[in-house]
């Protein structure tokens, strides 16, 4: 029979461990939301760089796919509304944003040996993965697929005439360093939290 | 191989993908965009042209055609003909033709330039009624310098 004061001591680790990542979730979605809206605040719709992307993957990879999707879909509509500027898109960026976090997870293990370039290559990929979908997704209303792909890929990694600089390559390179160099910190602030 | 090495690996084939995926897209882009643009200005021409098949056969089994010559609509056998060829007309008769290409009719050997058109009906080569440059061409039309007696069809 148990003793009352490790029953005590087990459900006060039952409740921490349920707490933690709950919380770690709503902290990061209200850091990312944020940071979002501190960037629209000071440099408008000027886009350099994706703090939501920061959180969902970092997110991913410390709780699970689950809290990955939460952390990227609640992420991009909550900063959305704060913004004021919700509509259809909001729907296609927050979950496009969701699948980013909830495939994050995957990065660790392919990156078996938690190497940086590896983080930063699939942290890249996953960017990769969510600025295409979400600007073919937005486009097909009103294009083809083929052509809604292509015009994607010209529109993310080209200059042009509306956006001065290739707006989706810095995104994701500022993004992919951002996330290599809060991770080594969240990862062992992450695992004295659980101890 | 190593870790590290795989990851540089990775990376290297990573942004030759994307690279690649940009240069494609990109010229696809521009693809769709000019072909448009014919498209476009092929149809507005359609509507005040006309495309017409022209051969100049110089007699020596040379035939040389001059596929979907596009003229504007009212143009005569004149203005196809010297927009794909040099000639000489007779001084006195400019509906008549003495030369094309440096090939001067040989009235001692009796071969002459004479055109004749293509019959879509009757499929067969018709002699020119009239001097080439009273005659008015239409869309679709094919017709032939034929550098010869004119006794036989080209």
């Amino acid at each position: 029979m148990d003793n009352p004061t490790n029953l005590n001591m087990r459900t006060q680790t039952f409740g921490r461990d349920r707490v933690l990542p709950v919380t770690v979730m709503a902290s990061f979605i209200a850091l990312s939301s944020s940071l979002r809206l501190v960037k629209h605040v000071f440099v408008g719709p000027l886009q350099f760089v994706n703090f939501p992307a920061v959180f969902s993957i970092l997110g991913g990879l410390m709780l699970g796919p689950a809290a990955g999707f939460l952390i990227g879909s609640m992420s991009f509509l909550v900063s959305d509304l704060f913004i004021g500027f919700a509509g259809p898109w909001t729907i296609v960026t927050s979950l496009s944003m969701g699948l980013v976090g909830a495939l994050s997870p995957l990065a660790r293990k392919v990156n078996n040996d938690d190497s940086l370039l590896g983080l930063g290559i699939l942290s890249y990929l996953l960017l990769l993965i969510y600025d295409v979908l979400s600007s073919v997704l937005l486009l097909i209303p009103t294009l083809p697929l083929h052509l809604a792909f292509f015009s994607a890929i010209v529109g993310l990694f080209l200059p042009s005439s509306i956006v001065f600089y290739p707006v989706g390559l810095v995104t994701e390179i500022v993004t992919v360093l951002l996330i290599v160099l809060i991770y080594p910190k969240v990862k062992t602030t992450w695992r004295r939290v659980r101890l | 191989m190593s870790g590290k090495k795989i990851w540089f690996l990775a990376l290297f084939l990573l942004a030759w993908a994307v690279i690649a995926t940009i240069a494609t897209s990109y010229y696809y882009m521009q693809y769709t965009k000019y072909n448009d643009l014919y498209q476009d200005i092929s149809k507005k021409l359609g509507e005040v042209s006309i495309s017409i098949n022209l051969a100049i056969d110089y007699g020596n089994t040379t035939r040389v055609w001059y596929n979907e010559t596009v003229l504007q609509i009212g143009a005569t056998l004149y203005n196809a003909t010297v927009k794909v060829a040099k000639i000489e007309t007779h001084p006195l008769y400019p509906g008549y033709v003495t030369t094309i290409d440096g090939v001067k009719e040989n009235l001692s050997e009796e071969v002459y330039w004479l055109w004749w058109y293509w019959e879509e009906t009757e499929r067969k080569w018709t002699f020119g009624p009239v001097g080439f440059n009273e005659y008015t061409l239409h869309d679709k039309q094919t017709l032939i310098w034929y550098y010869s007696n004119g006794a036989t069809p080209p």
